[in-house]
This record gives structure tokens, sequence and C-alpha cells, in this order.
């Protein structure tokens, strides 16, 4: 067992790893931005933008990550649109964590009983009332728990960039297995890396939702 | 020799008025102060990494050259690794200027990028472990063999033997290790790879002699880019004359120079299925 | 240069594309069956009287929904010939997807039994069941129905994931689309069809597991 090659090449892994959390963070950023106007989009009262956000969401939900990937890599250059490999993991991300986000917003908002919906109507509170004072306080809490399973499925989906070149961690422990062939030692510990962050995620993802259900009365 | 160096200036002399009106691709490479080059990092002796880590190989030396004939300096040049598959995708997004990374020319590929005059001729052949019983390339029929995807090699096994059993990898080395572990029973590449690796390592013998389908090996730029290619062919005269690629060929292949072909023998011409 | 749009490239790869796409649905489908055999193992363990059995359930479970897919598939395909065990890329690709999927399955099946109403267990308690027998014949079935919804996510999720068998060489629709992108640089035109391809199996999965959904919680009513 050549584990001394995994001591010795840690900090190249570690550098990878620096480039994985700041993808999975950017895209998390922007694809919860972009999936917030998505999902109310999906429950507008507008024809339109009602079916424009299905056709997206759908898109991107049914369709491979890796595809949505190499679509835009080298797809996209055909429109004209030529981005360098991180850009368009980014984007790809980006619109595939939105598609997500957006389902989630909507599960979410239509998860709080329409009895609320009519009595805010009732006392004569506009749309825009009924939704920060009333919804969104509500929604907001029942999102947590299934963005951070986003968030921990988006650091994991970061290992798709390795396969059009980007450097983060399963490239550097690519290169390094090339290196060294020392290929079951690294990929076990690249293994461990990625558990050792997403366990206590998802750990953390289990307590909230148990709240939540306490909370809630369920 | 009065007459070459009057039909140079004049090219030369051409180029420069024809780069005046426009701030070209060749422009923006000076200005930037050096080259930005996409190289193979598992494709000796072409590009790869040697024992100390460090970039090595004769599609470097070669842009190297070309960096000292556009700033004085061969060491203007930053190299970027890539694979038969993200080359073009990398030239054509801007990650890198140009491509000197063992592009075999074909016709497909001539669609999507502008190729330099050809700097190396290159057939195919097989690699095998010592006891093998193929020969040939007909011999690989029915048997599992290794190929990159994306790279010459594969087509032509899908020309040759077309009942061959293709595991394809996306990188040299994972297929030497498929071979060596004995999940291939043969590899088929470029000549000059398979004989380099079967110099590292005994164990490995090349067969199918003589180098299948050959074809030339040439610079990859831009669509479009006339500056620049003219520049590179003007360079890549010069570097001929100046003998700096004789001594390049016999650094990197003087071993091997006598098992392999001559850029006569080179046409670019590829079938493809 | 503009670039110029050539659909027809479409048309002459679409027999191609087809061939992978009929690899996808094989290695799905006998992956889909797989998982959920081992889902219900997996669920059995984590619910078991033992320790043992439940702290090695909850290993599983937590080891193979923490690390990415591909890391799996590069471990069984790369990682165990240094070892001695050398799996085929089929082999590799398939026991990852299996176990991937696996883990999730377990937490969805074991979400399904407990939420199988009390009264049903006691029943099969009254009538003198053991708790084997009252488990096969009893709760699972149910289980099972109550779980389906979510179980349906995983299934395409599966399909979904089976994209990445592709990196291994397993010459899947994914697989191919990367070759004929190799050669043909038409890649706007060969990923947009690859991604319809995709879009259309997901949809026709969707469609069955909701048939199937719709026949098998009628007895949900019936029993609940």
């Amino acid at each position: 067992m050549k584990w001394d090659v995994v001591a010795h090449n840690f900090f190249y892994l570690a550098r990878g790893l620096e480039v994985t959390a700041g993808i999975g963070l950017t895209v998390m950023l922007t694809g919860t931005v972009l999936g917030f106007v998505i999902g109310f989009m999906r429950i507008s009262g507008w024809w339109i933008l009602r079916t424009i956000s299905l056709l997206f969401v759908e898109l991107f939900r049914d369709t491979p990550l890796i595809l949505q990937i190499f679509f835009v890599f080298f797809g996209l250059p055909a429109l004209g649109i030529r981005l360098n490999p991180l850009l368009a993991v980014s984007l790809a991300m980006t619109f595939f964590a939105a598609a997500n986000a957006a389902e989630i917003v909507r599960g979410a908002i239509q998860s709080i009983p329409h009895g609320q919906v009519e009595a805010a109507r009732s006392l004569a509170f506009t749309w825009w009332q009924t939704m920060s004072l009333v919804i969104l306080p509500q929604a907001l809490r029942r999102m947590v728990p299934p963005f951070m399973g986003l968030f921990t499925t988006l650091i994991k989906d970061t290992s798709l960039a390795a396969i059009i070149g980007v450097f983060e961690l399963t490239r550097a422990g690519r290169e390094v297995v090339e290196r060294t062939l020392a290929s079951f030692e690294i990929w076990i510990t690249v293994a461990a890396i990625y558990f050792l962050i997403c366990y206590p995620l998802s750990m953390l993802t289990q307590r909230l939702e148990q709240r939540l259900t306490a909370e809630a009365g369920h | 020799m009065r007459r070459v160096w009057l039909v140079l200036a004049i090219l030369a002399a051409v180029a420069l008025v024809a780069s005046a009106g426009f701030a070209g691709p060749l422009d923006e490479i000076k200005q930037r102060g050096y080259l930005i080059v996409g190289v193979k990092a598992d494709f000796p002796p072409f590009g790869y990494i040697d024992e100390r880590g460090e970039r090595a190989g004769f599609d470097l030396d070669l842009a190297k050259e070309l960096a000292r004939l556009l700033f004085g300096d061969p060491s203007k040049v930053r190299f970027v690794t890539v694979t038969s598959a993200n080359r073009i995708p990398f030239l054509q997004t801007k990650q890198i200027d140009i491509i000197v990374a063992t592009m075999t020319v074909t016709f497909d590929r001539a669609k999507v990028v502008d190729f330099s005059q050809p700097y190396f001729c290159s057939g195919h052949l097989i690699l095998v472990p010592q006891n093998s019983t193929i020969r040939t390339f007909q011999d690989l029929n029915g048997r599992r063999v290794a190929t990159v995807q994306g790279s010459t090699g594969d087509r032509v096994t899908s020309v040759l033997a077309p009942q061959a059993q293709k595991i394809t990898f996306t990188q040299n080395s994972e297929a030497l290790l498929a071979l060596k572990g004995g999940r291939a029973e043969a590899f088929v590449q470029d000549d000059v790879l398979l004989l380099s690796f079967a110099k590292q390592d005994p164990s490995l013998k090349v067969v199918g002699w003589p180098p299948q389908m050959p074809a030339p090996y040439a610079i990859g730029v831009r669509k479009g880019e006339k500056d620049l290619l003219a520049w590179i062919n003007l360079a890549l005269v010069r570097i001929r004359q100046e003998g700096v690629y004789d001594r390049l060929y016999k650094k990197w292949f003087g071993e091997l120079a006598g098992q392999l072909l001559k850029p006569k023998d080179c046409k670019p011409v590829l079938v493809l299925p | 240069m503009a670039y110029q749009f050539d659909f027809s490239v479409i048309v002459r790869s679409l027999p191609i594309l087809l061939r992978g796409a009929a690899l996808t649905m094989g290695l799905s489908l006998l992956a889909i069956v797989l998982a959920t055999v081992l889902g219900v193992i997996g669920a059995a363990g984590r619910l078991s009287r033992w320790r043992l059995a439940r702290f090695l359930a909850a290993a599983y479970v937590e080891a193979f929904r923490n690390t990415p897919l591909l890391i799996q598939i590069f471990f069984l395909f790369f990682g165990l010939p240094g070892i001695g065990i050398r799996l085929s890329a089929f082999s590799s690709g398939l026991l990852a997807l299996c176990l991937y999927t696996g883990a999730y399955n377990v937490e969805v099946f074991r979400a399904g039994i407990e939420a199988v109403p009390r009264g049903l267990r006691e029943a099969a308690a009254s009538l003198g069941m053991t708790s084997f027998q009252s488990f096969r014949h009893i709760i699972l079935p149910v289980a099972i129905r109550i779980s389906l919804p979510a179980l349906g996510n995983n299934f395409v999720a599966l399909l979904k994931n089976s994209s990445l068998v592709s990196t291994i060489g397993v010459v899947e629709l994914t697989f191919l689309a990367n070759d004929l992108n190799a050669w043909t640089f038409r890649s706007f035109e060969i990923y947009g069809a690859t991604a319809l391809i995709y879009l259309l199996m997901v949809l026709l999965l969707v469609f069955v597991l909701r048939r199937v959904e719709g026949r098998l919680l009628v007895y949900i009513r019936r029993v609940a």
C-alpha cells in the first residue's frame, strides 16, 4: 500500500478542494437567486410566465447535468457564446441548481395551507403583503433543509467539472493517480475528502428537518 | 540562397502590410508578451511530464522556438495541457492561441481549424505484451483493443479491424495501464508514442508494421486567423533552414529515427467510417 | 466566422444515438431492479433489532450518499485493480449505480416502512404472525406502495446518472454523443439531440411510473 503517496500529494489535492468549494458556493448563490425568480414564475398568475418557467424546470431536471455541461461548453460556441471550462461549468450548474431551487420554492410556498391566504385576502392584504407577512416567513423555514440538501448535491456534482478539464478535487486526484499509479489509495482518499465535507452537511440537514416537523406538530 | 531570403522578405512585407490594418490575433499575442500553447502531457516524446515532474517534449521545444522567433526569447511561452478531445474547444474558446499537440490533419478537423504546414509524419502501430500472438491489424479482430477516444488510432482500429472489441479510454495513460493490467490485449495509437512506451517498458513490444494510414501532424490555429497562420508557416520554414528542426528531431527521435516514416510518406488523408 | 448549423447530422447520427439510448435504458432498468432489492435489504438492516446490522446499514447509506457517484465509478473501475479486483467497465458502472441509488432507496423504504399505519402491524401481530411473516406479507407491500413516488424520483435520477458511466468507456448514449462530437464537431446539434433523447426517456419513465403508481395505490386506499 502506497499511503505515503497520499501524504506527499495531499496539498495538491487540497488545491483542488479549494476550487471545488469555490464552484459549489458560487453556484449555490447564483442558482438560488435564479431559482427564486423561476419559482415565483411557476406560481404566477400569468400563463406565459408559468409555461416558460415550467419548460425551464423540465429541461434542466430531466436531462443529465453532464450533458448540460457538454452543451454549454462545446455547443454554445455555435451561438457565439464562448466560455472557458470553469465558466461553462458554473453556468450549466447555475441553471441546474436554479431548476431544482425553483421546485423547492414552489413546493414550500404551496405547502402553506391555503386557508391562510384566504384569511389574508379577506383582511384586504395585497399580494405582496400576503407574501411577505404571511407566506414567506413560514415557507422560508421549510425551504432550509431541502436547500441544504441541494447544496450537498452541488458539492458532489462539482466532480463533473473534471470531465471537461477543470482543475478541482476529482481532476487533481486523476492527475496524482497518473503520476503515481496509486489508484486505490488516492481514490479512497478523494472519496474520504468529499465525505468529510458532505456528511456534516447531511447530518445538519437531517437535524433541521426533524426540528421543523416537530415544530409543525405533525 | 539570396533568392530565398528575397522571397522571405517579400512574404514578411506582405504579412506586415496585411496585419497593419487591424489588431489581429498575432498583434494580441505580441502585446501580451507570451504565446499560450496547448500541448499534451501524456504523449511522449511530443508532450509529457518527465521524472522531475516537469514538462518536456518535441512539441514543447518546437513551441519554444516559435516564441524565440516571435519575442526573441524561447521562455516567453505558457503551456496548457490538452487532450485529443478538448484541444479544439480550448482553441476555439481562446484558452490557447495555438495547438501543438500531436494533432493529425484530417479533413473533418480542417473544417473547424486551420492547419499549418506539417511538422511530422506518423502512422499507426500496435502495442502488445511480449508474449502476444498479435502480429498485424487483422489479428486484432475479436480481441480486446484499447484506444483513446477522439484519436486517429481509434478510427484506424475501426477501419482496419472492424470486429475488434474496442475499449475506449480518455487518456493514453489509462489505455497503457489497461494493457499492462490485462484489461486489453492491444493498444493502438501513433507509432512514435508506442515506440516510446516500448522503449521504457521491456515487457511490451510494437507490432503491426509498417505504420498504417500515415498522416501528418500540424499546428492548429483558429479558423480565419490568417496573419497568425502565415507567421507560423514562415517560422516553420525558418526553423528548418536554421537547422533547428534537424537538431530537435535528432534530440527526440534520434534512436527511433530508423523506424519512423519520412515526411514524404504523409498525405493529409484519413478515411473515416 | 459564423457557425454553420447542419441539422442533417442529427438524421445521420440518429441510428448510432438510438443504439446508445437502448444500452442506457437496459443498463438503467437492470440497475433499478438491483438497487430496489438492495434498498429493501438495507432498510431492513436500518430497522433491525441487531445493532451491528443497524450500524452497517447506516454506514453504507452515509458512505454512498455523501460521496459523488463519479468518484464511486472511478474507484470501482480504476481503484480496485490496485488490490487485484478487475471489473469490466459495464460491471463497474452497473455496480456503482446500484450502490449509489440503493443507498437513497434505503432511506425511502425506511420512511415508507415507518409510515405504515400502526393499526396494520398490530392486526398482523394479533393474527399470530411472526415479525418476519408480518414484514413480508403485510408491511412490505404497503410500504412499497407508500414509497413509490419517492422511489420513482430515485429511478429517474438513476437514468440521468447513467450518463456518467460514459467516463469509463461504456458505450451508452452520452459516450456515443461524445464520440460523434469528437469527429464531426457539430456539438450544438449533437448534444442538443442527445439532450432531447434523454428528455424523452425520462418522460417515458415518469409516465410508466405514474401508471404503476395508479394501479398499485388502489390497494392502499383499501388497506389503510
